[in-house]
């Protein structure tokens, strides 16, 4: 009986004490709290956020000129329009590019674009945000997978193009932005690789290109090497792996590292970090607040976007044995929450050639940046 | 539900009327909560004070007064039950009745919930955050969570030219 009163009476006291305390508590939330409930919003969500008190605006700043990935498609290239989707608030935006008409867009990376011409022979980089174009040297670029390393306008871009060539060797083709010519390096298979369809991936100076039975095949270009090495799968059940055939997988570079993502809907996603000092693929329980957008042909990894959920896994493929949808939108696995998120408008047949881009962060197009909401 | 009683006496190790195993967390006003092991570890924290061989005793929480504690509970529970695949939608419906808090309860859910570091509860109870908040001016924002306008007013009307769009 004492007991009760007692405790009663203390949570008068302490209802008082918190409401005394209320004037301050939200101002003052913790940090880490502030950046979730921040990130949520877009850009206009953030400058509204940050205009209600100092300490909020000191969270909101830092967070603010992060743009999101935008998934681009192509399925009205022919007109010259592809749209761009923007998963941090469900818009999409249709945009005439003319430069892209009848174009093929093979890969994008730092907002830039690879653009083949198929009928010409003439390929480039191009960025669809700025309309400004790096030209490559003429080839029917018939390689079955393409990339570059860097921004275009960096002395240290180098462009690849891989594929097999008769039985027995992969070739390798490489250039320059701004250079005459490619230059092909054959590289004797002796172990059949079987290209994927997933583009190379640049990590840590070294192209890593996926094969169908899950080996690597590691490109170096500055001792211009090609190897192929078979890591094995650490820490997961050997029945795991064998399940999933090769269109499930993705490669993607995050924080300096090379991760495979295998994603068959709606099992759990299998996310494995490529630990280079023992050639082993080790699987990733968290992603540290770093969010993962997968396409075939181009994969990003981004961390602290507002709008953008972190620990998540975003793609607008659906794959497993019996279907293979592609999303007008996308979905995204919340690694923790361990579920499928759908996207809002997220229906419908699409191109299969969508990818992500990242747009600039620093000056984005008035048509991203000053979108009204 | 959670059954709060003032003068419980710490679980006997060998408790044979319940299945399940039960641990015992006490409120900052010292009322006492028995509940399953699995419910309790919803909370990383106290699956980690399990780990380090707490189990047996009473886990204090001095953060976290009684009222907030039986909530908190309530949702673990909630979550322990839910099948987590096939029962979205009504996972999704309770944590909606759930989270229909006012604002100085919220406060109290979010600091439990980060405090005790409960992932869902803590997702669920930011984004009632930034659901409140959204589509809302900075004046309204102030008003709803009780917060003191610090920004100048010339800081503000910095912020409202650079960004006028937004405000509009």
């Amino acid at each position: 009986m004492e007991d009760v009163a007692t405790s009663s009476l203390l949570s008068v006291q302490e209802k008082e004490q918190q409401g005394a305390e209320m004037t301050r508590s939200w101002a003052d939330l913790p940090k880490d709290l502030l950046e979730r409930i921040v990130s949520q919003f877009s850009l206009d969500g953030n400058i509204l956020f940050s205009a209600v008190c100092k300490r909020w605006q000191s969270v909101a700043l830092p967070l603010r000129r992060l743009q999101s990935p935008l998934l681009m498609s192509f399925s009205r290239i022919s007109l010259g329009k592809c749209t761009f989707f923007d998963p941090s608030d469900g818009n999409s935006y249709e945009r005439c590019i003319p430069y892209l008409k009848t174009k093929t867009i093979r890969y994008s990376k730092h907002g830039w674009l690879l653009v083949c011409n198929s009928a010409s022979g003439e390929n480039s980089l191009f960025n669809p945000f700025s309309c400004e174009r790096v030209e490559l040297p003429f080839s029917y670029l018939d390689a079955r997978i393409v990339a570059f390393s860097s921004e275009p306008t960096s002395p240290s871009c180098i462009v690849i193009g891989v594929k097999t060539f008769v039985e027995g060797y992969i070739i390798v083709m490489t250039c320059r932005p701004g250079a005459k010519e490619w230059r092909s390096h054959f590289f004797r298979d002796k172990v059949q690789f079987r290209m994927a369809w997933i583009s190379p991936v640049f990590c840590d100076g070294l192209f890593y290109c996926l094969d169908e039975n899950g080996r690597l095949g590691v490109y170096d270009p500055k001792l211009n090497t090609w190897t192929v090495i078979s890591p094995p799968v650490n820490d997961l059940p050997e029945e795991v792996m064998p399940k999933y055939c090769w269109s499930f997988q993705y490669l993607v570079e995050s924080r300096g590292k090379l991760l495979m993502v295998v994603l068959f809907y709606p099992d759990e996603p299998i996310i494995l970090e490529l630990d280079r000092s023992k050639n082993v693929w080790t699987s990733v329980k968290s992603l540290d607040n770093r969010t993962l957008f997968l396409s075939p042909s181009a994969s990003i990894s981004t961390s602290c976007v507002p709008g953008i959920k972190p620990d998540c896994v975003y793609s607008h493929r659906i794959t497993n044995f019996s279907d293979e949808v592609y999303m007008k939108g996308c979905l995204h696995y919340s690694l923790d929450q361990g579920r499928y998120h759908p996207g809002d408008n997220c229906y419908g047949r699409v191109d299969p050639h969508n990818m992500w881009i990242q747009p600039p962060h620093e000056a984005p197009p008035p048509w991203l940046a000053g979108k009204s909401y | 539900m959670a059954s709060s009683s003032s003068s419980l006496p710490s679980p006997s190790s060998s408790s044979s009327s319940s299945s399940s195993k039960k641990l015992v967390l006490r409120s900052s006003d010292e009322k006492h909560f028995e509940v399953d092991e699995a419910v309790a570890l919803q909370s990383e924290m106290i699956k980690q004070m399990v780990e380090d061989g707490f189990g047996g005793d009473v886990i204090p929480l001095l953060n976290v007064s009684s009222n907030i504690l039986s909530k908190v509970i309530d949702y673990c529970k909630k979550h322990v039950d839910f099948d987590s695949k096939k029962k979205m939608d009504d996972r999704r419906r309770w944590d909606a009745e759930y989270i229909d808090v006012g604002v100085d309860e919220l406060y109290h859910l979010i600091m439990a919930a980060n405090y005790r570091n409960i992932k869902g509860l803590l997702d669920l109870t930011c984004q009632k955050v930034a659901d409140t908040i959204k589509g809302k001016k900075p004046k309204q924002i102030r008003i709803i969570f009780n917060i003191k306008n610090d920004v100048t007013p010339e800081g503000e009307q910095k912020i409202r030219k650079e960004h006028s769009w937004a405000f509009e």
